[in-house]
């Protein structure tokens, strides 16, 4: 009865499959509602505006604001774009508009070894080279806005790179060429035709490395002091929302356990956000 | 003349689009059936009802039955990769999967439970043998298969077929693309193997259809419009249809 | 005063060049620095000899181990899971509202930071599950992690292996499990296997996702419920607690070169991939 049974077979595999697809939605599931489980009843407790607007953050004492934390969140995020962002984009647009095949063959696989070093190697080279660079040639203690900004708007440069890399090559060759045959220089051609023809592609591409840059741990802690209040200037240290749970999670219990599950609550948060705009702008590349 | 293959009233529409309206056709064993007429006209789909390849493509509606040996093919009951192996099936490109020229052919027997060495040895020589290729690579069975010409690659997809001993074999325009000398050695091949075989070809060529087939069945726009031995086809088509498209007035 | 157009263009092309430089001259520089200061201490004795000294003295043989055992789960259980994904995405079903809804689940899973696995892999297998800080607790964060890496890579490999292929494989009488295994699957290998090594390069560096689920344990992990060192954790405690910068830094150059060692092996894996097809 061969064939019966290898019917039954091909429906047995089918089933386990189906099984495996789902369950990345099924881990996804779990993963927001244990965050949300353990995160959102001190919101109820406290109150949301404590912790969101609170400007003290003192789990043990009962403080649980967070706010100079977002704020410096987003100050970091900033701060990364501003340094990877413009330079991200030029070796983009030299990549794919200027680099001949053999520096592509170079530069490409360069890039992905920088995607691949850890964050904790950034940040260990970050507090010793950056910090003191920045205590010895602008003052305070190194442990700032500034280092933070630089070491993420190095971890950000691949992905900046790779997905605007990948937009303006899908911009077509004829937008090219019928630039230059109306007597644009090569730059006129790139400038005023393929990055405005690139733009979604290239703001996704900031978008999502201000995603990442939200999110990254490891090397922020290392260079970002640790100073509870919003920084006053680029040479001020801070804490961000990742670091606030990193440095404080191994002996943290009951409402302080609570507290850093609130934080990660907020910054899960912020990251969706952030991703359903990228996709938003890439769709409407898509469509275009 | 036994009938091995029988459309009854067979219709195929891809959606809107009526591919083929009401065939009946009567495919006998041990004879190579051709079936020519212009690109378009449902050759090749009705190939790929016969083989069940059908099955992949998406909002197909068949109506009509098709049977082999009296049985109906069509029902969701049947064992299609049984009937897959009693009918084998040459592409119109070439297709030698990425391995050697002996794995090539051994993986129709491997997947039939065959696994022993030496019969899966006998089974490759006997295919290639029958498939006139045995010649050209005897000495290379274990090299890549991408190596072989075109005509040679065509002729393993042949051999291929052969290894499984199906009872029906389907060519789908093989030569096209091919040369002359490579055409001539595959329909040499058919010619010996229709003594075991019952062989279906389908051809854009009129002329192939003329040097290589018994029966011939011109279509024309998903409509059967003529079928009967090669001879009187091509000397004394009953249909003025037929005789403008052999003497090439369309196509 | 306009600027002339060219003069315009050979600046921009010097200038892009020049960033491009600067931004491999950072990548060399990393991989220079830590060499340089690395080596010094560094030996295969280092990676073989037990800390002496929270780490002070001696060599890091734990943390190798850890690491290597934590890996070799993770892909363990992420291949199975994400490779079966990615064949039911792509020879099981069509384009649907379903697969759409898969396909977000997966991106989603993409862009959660690691800080936030690691919240979840403490809360959830660490305490809840019980299983304290252990390789298990570990891997089982980690497969999460790494398994839309997985899909992803998988799933382009797949989708680039003909179709023509598969239809030979059905006409010669196989069923669509034995065409994915004895067809697909083998063309697109070596597609899958760089995914694979990606991960296994994302897995060795990671350190928030880690350190608080397998823990950080100087002694040697010999079971699953143990707790244990990966490099990067021994490396960040190293460097965060100021224990010893000779030691830190021959720890980041066995890190480093391993990831560089991986990636270059990914690397040429991606070129077969190319090569085959031509």
């Amino acid at each position: 009865m061969r064939p019966v049974k290898a019917v039954i077979k091909e429906r047995i595999i089918k089933q386990i499959l189906t099984a495996f697809a789902f369950s990345s939605l099924l881990f996804l599931f779990l993963i927001f509602a244990f965050i949300l489980i353990e995160g959102l009843p001190l919101f109820y407790k406290v109150g949301v505006q404590n912790i969101i607007f609170g400007m003290k953050w003192a789990p043990t004492r009962g403080f649980f604001g967070i706010f100079p934390m977002i704020v410096s969140s987003f100050l970091v995020t900033f701060g990364a774009l501003v340094i990877g962002g413009p330079l991200g984009l030029g070796c983009a647009v030299y990549l794919a508009e200027y680099a001949g095949r053999r520096q592509r063959t170079v530069l490409k696989p360069a890039l992905e070894l920088l995607a691949g070093i850890p964050s904790v190697v950034y940040g260990f080279l970050g507090v010793l080279y950056i910090v003191p660079f920045i205590r010895i040639f602008f003052g305070g203690s190194g442990f700032s806005l500034l280092a933070t900004s630089i070491v993420l708007g190095i971890m950000i440069l691949p992905t900046v790179i790779s997905i605007s890399y990948d937009a303006l090559m899908s911009v077509p060759r004829s937008y090219r060429e019928g630039a230059l045959a109306m007597g644009s220089t090569k730059w006129q051609a790139t400038w005023r035709v393929v990055i405005p023809a690139a733009k979604s592609g290239i703001l996704a591409s900031c978008i999502l490395g201000m995603g990442r840059a939200v999110g990254e741990t490891m090397a922020v802690i290392m260079v970002a002091g640790n100073a509870l209040k919003i920084p006053g200037g680029l040479l001020d240290p801070l804490r961000t929302l990742t670091s606030n749970i990193a440095l404080e999670l191994a002996y943290a219990n009951g409402d302080h356990r609570m507290g850093l599950f609130s934080t990660g609550v907020v910054l899960l948060s912020i990251i969706m956000v952030l991703n359903y705009f990228a996709n938003v702008v890439i769709k409407r590349n898509m469509s275009k | 003349m036994e009938s091995k293959i029988r459309a009854e009233n067979l219709k195929l529409s891809f959606g809107a689009d009526e591919v083929l309206k009401g065939i009946n056709l009567d495919v006998y064993k041990n004879q190579i059936t051709g079936l020519m007429g212009p690109a378009g006209s449902g050759k090749s789909t009705l190939i790929s009802i016969i083989n069940r390849m059908i099955d992949f493509e998406d909002g197909v509606k068949i109506q009509g039955s098709l049977s082999i040996d009296g049985e109906d093919i069509l029902g969701a009951d049947v064992d299609v990769v049984g009937l897959r192996r009693r009918v084998g099936t040459v592409f119109a490109v070439p297709l030698p999967l990425p391995r050697s020229i002996f794995e090539n052919i051994a993986y129709g027997p491997r997947l039939k439970g065959i696994t022993k060495k030496t019969d899966l040895h006998d089974i490759v020589v006997e295919s290639l043998k029958k498939a006139v290729l045995w010649e050209e690579v005897y000495d290379r069975l274990q090299t890549s298969a991408l190596k072989l010409s075109g005509g040679q690659q065509q002729r393993l997809c042949l051999a291929r077929t052969l290894a499984l001993r199906p009872e029906i074999i389907l060519l789908d325009e093989p030569c096209s693309g091919l040369d002359p000398i490579s055409t001539a050695k595959i329909e040499e091949a058919l010619n010996e193997l229709k003594s075991d075989y019952t062989i279906v070809l389908v051809s854009n060529n009129t002329k192939q259809i003329a040097r290589a087939t018994d029966f011939a069945a011109f279509f024309y726009m998903g409509e059967l419009v003529e079928f009967g031995q090669t001879e009187k086809i091509f000397t004394n088509p009953s249909v003025k249809q037929t005789e403008d498209y052999i003497q090439g007035k369309f196509g | 005063m306009r600027i002339n157009p060219r003069l315009t263009d050979s600046f921009v092309r010097y200038f892009l060049n020049a960033q491009a430089m600067f931004t491999v001259g950072i990548l060399i520089i990393i991989i220079f620095i830590i060499f340089i200061k690395g080596i010094g201490s560094c030996s295969l004795s280092f990676m073989l000899t037990y800390p002496e000294d929270m780490g002070r003295h001696g060599g890091i043989f734990p943390a190798v181990i850890g690491t290597l055992f934590l890996v070799v789960l993770s892909i363990l259980f992420a291949t199975p899971l994400g490779l079966g994904t990615a064949i039911y995405l792509t020879e099981y079903t069509k384009e649907s509202r379903l697969t759409t809804i898969i396909r977000f689940g997966v991106e989603s899973l993409a862009g959660i930071p690691s800080i936030i696995y690691g919240l979840f892999g403490f809360i959830f297998f660490v305490i809840k599950l019980r299983m304290g800080w252990s390789l298990l607790a570990g891997s089982l964060t980690l497969t999460i992690m790494i398994l839309p890496t997985i899909i992803r890579t998988s799933e382009e490999a797949i989708k680039a292996v003909p179709r023509n292929l598969r239809m030979v494989s059905y006409s010669l009488g196989a069923t669509k499990w034995e065409t994915t295994v004895k067809v697909v699957l083998p063309s697109a290998a070596p597609g899958i296997l760089t995914g694979i090594m990606l991960s296994i390069g994302r897995a060795v560096g990671e350190t928030a996702a880690v350190i608080f689920t397998m823990g950080s344990s100087l002694r040697l992990p010999t079971s699953l419920m143990e707790s244990g060192r990966t490099m990067a954790v021994h490396f960040y405690i190293l460097a965060r607690e100021g224990i010893s910068m000779e030691k830190a830094y021959a720890t980041a150059l066995v890190l480093v070169a391993s990831i560089l060692a991986i990636n270059i092996f990914a690397y040429y894996m991606m070129n077969k991939v190319t090569s085959k097809y031509s």
